[in-house]
């Protein structure tokens, strides 16, 4: 269960010595160091399940490579349009390009532009890959239909939506394109049983199409379904933490 | 064959390259050796306190102010790049007029305010040598539509105009000609956080639909958030840190972005 598979295929990430430190100037404090060294490779269809208490740089790591935080030590390298790129290299303008086409991500919270209207949000991802409005439009209603958002909310921005609500627009926002690679922050965290088994179905599918999949899911339940291997970022915590 | 996709998708030409620019003000120090690139469609904020350096930037690039030293290349993806700050007089405000926008904080710095507003975008055209009168008639009517503004006042002078309403008048003047580059100054400082709001949604919409290249001074991070996919830090005139929006405001590295960053309540 927690062995890496064993097939001869290129890791979608690629992990090595990976390690992050915060330094914050006006406190004039130590650097933190939340983990070093951490290695880790990704493959097509596995769910990799990231464990370790609360502040040991699980959100951290997803954030590293969604490119959300600056890389600054060891590489991340993502497999990408038949290539590698490594985001501790990469210009602005290639992660956004990663992020288009290879890294979903879905956060803790849905943070989006103020008062676009949520089927515009999930249909975005889309856009962005030049699918015309009118094919993009049908796949997010489609995908919010699946995550049980009313239609009647679909016209309103999301601001003033309970905050499962909320999260059930950032989900369909990240399950509606096909992403080789998605990044999971708690997916599960405000959701009701129903609405939790459908998450657990999406994940399924991403990794029967060859999608990998890294999360973090404190749903203990969650993660026996999905999960294919376990790794404990505490292992790799950091000499001055 | 995959390299070779990604290398043709992701190098569409350089529309503008910045290198060493530097102004002074007698011995005073304006911008100090900011170089950075821009590609079409991208929208990079310049961000920094007032003082900072951001404006007289904005100025030195677009052409507004001729700097201290330092290269402004612009491409349009055929012929070779123009260098901008060597052009003629003549060539450089065709230039300007054609291929560059620019939004000033105060819309009466940017619009005629004794002509009409449909004689405000109308003037733009005919500067680039649009002749046909009806076409021209249409075309301000369009631009002045999108930007929502109210149809019937076409023909007022924009001094019976509130702030918004200039603001919307300047950036459909500005557009009307589709310029490549546009340059926004601040331009939602000073209006209710209302029309701010709304005027940002404009912008942001106009930006995506037309693709056109955008350099944004501004103060406020969150419009910068908002509008631009990279940011520039500037303190004391230089450049300070740099890189994908989201990166900067969420993991800031220099102690001034980190200070501008944990003084503000949220972006």
């Amino acid at each position: 269960m927690n062995q890496a598979p064993s097939h001869n295929s290129l890791p979608l990430l690629d992990l090595r010595a990976v390690g992050k430190t915060f330094r914050l100037h006006a406190r004039a404090s130590e650097p933190m160091c939340v983990f070093e060294n951490f290695d880790l490779q990704l493959y097509a269809g596995e769910c990799v399940v990231l464990t370790g208490s609360s502040g040991c740089g699980k959100s951290t790591l997803l954030r590293l490579i969604f490119g959300n935080y600056l890389l600054q030590s060891g590489r991340i390298c993502v497999r990408h349009n038949g290539g590698v790129v490594d985001i501790a290299s990469s210009t602005p303008r290639e992660i956004l390009r990663l992020r288009r086409w290879t890294l979903g991500y879905v956060s803790q919270f849905l943070r989006v532009i103020p008062r676009v209207p949520a089927l515009q949000i999930v249909a975005e991802p889309l856009r962005q890959r030049g699918v015309p409005a009118e094919m993009a439009r049908p796949r997010a209603a489609q995908m919010l239909e699946r995550l049980h958002v009313p239609p009647r909310l679909w016209r309103l921005p999301p601001a003033t939506f309970s905050g499962g609500e909320q999260q059930r627009v950032n989900l369909a926002r990240a399950f509606v394109a096909d992403y080789p690679v998605m990044l999971l922050d708690e997916p599960t965290a405000a959701l009701d049983s129903e609405n939790r088994n459908t998450v657990m179905a999406l994940m399924e599918e991403c990794k029967n199409r060859g999608a990998g999949l890294l999360g973090v899911f404190h749903d203990v339940e969650v993660r026996a379904a999905v999960g294919t291997r376990f790794v404990n970022v505490e292992a790799f915590r950091g000499n001055h933490g | 064959m995959g390299w070779t996709c990604v290398m043709i998708n992701s190098c569409p030409s350089r529309l503008l390259r910045v290198e060493g620019l530097t102004k002074f003000y007698g011995r005073r120090v304006g911008c100090l050796n900011v170089g950075f690139q821009l590609w079409p469609g991208e929208v990079l904020a310049v961000v920094g306190e007032s003082g900072s350096g951001k404006t007289t930037l904005l100025r030195c690039v677009s052409g507004l102010m001729p700097p201290t030293s330092g290269s402004v290349h612009l491409s349009d993806g055929s012929g070779p790049e123009i260098d901008v700050l060597a052009l003629g007089e003549a060539q450089r405000r065709k230039l300007i007029r054609s291929d560059f926008g620019f939004v000033h904080q105060d819309a009466r710095d940017g619009l005629r305010m004794g002509i009409s507003a449909g004689a405000n975008t109308g003037e733009r055209l005919m500067a680039i040598g649009v002749r046909h009168f009806g076409r021209i008639r249409a075309e301000s009517l369009s631009w002045l539509e999108r930007v929502e503004m109210d149809l019937s006042r076409i023909d007022d002078l924009p001094s019976t105009f509130s702030g918004g309403m200039l603001q919307r008048l300047q950036i459909a003047r500005n557009l009307v000609t589709r310029p490549r580059l546009l340059f926004l100054d601040e331009p939602t400082g000073g209006l209710d956080v209302s029309v701010q709001a709304r005027l940002l949604d404009l912008l942001r919409e106009l930006v995506e639909e037309l693709s056109v290249s955008v350099i944004l001074v501004t103060h406020d991070l969150a419009v910068a958030r908002l509008l631009s996919h990279r940011l520039i830090v500037m303190q004391k005139g230089g450049v300070v840190e740099t890189g994908l929006t989201d990166q900067v405001l969420d993991d800031p590295q220099h102690p001034h972005t980190q200070l501008l960053v944990s003084s503000i309540l949220q972006t």
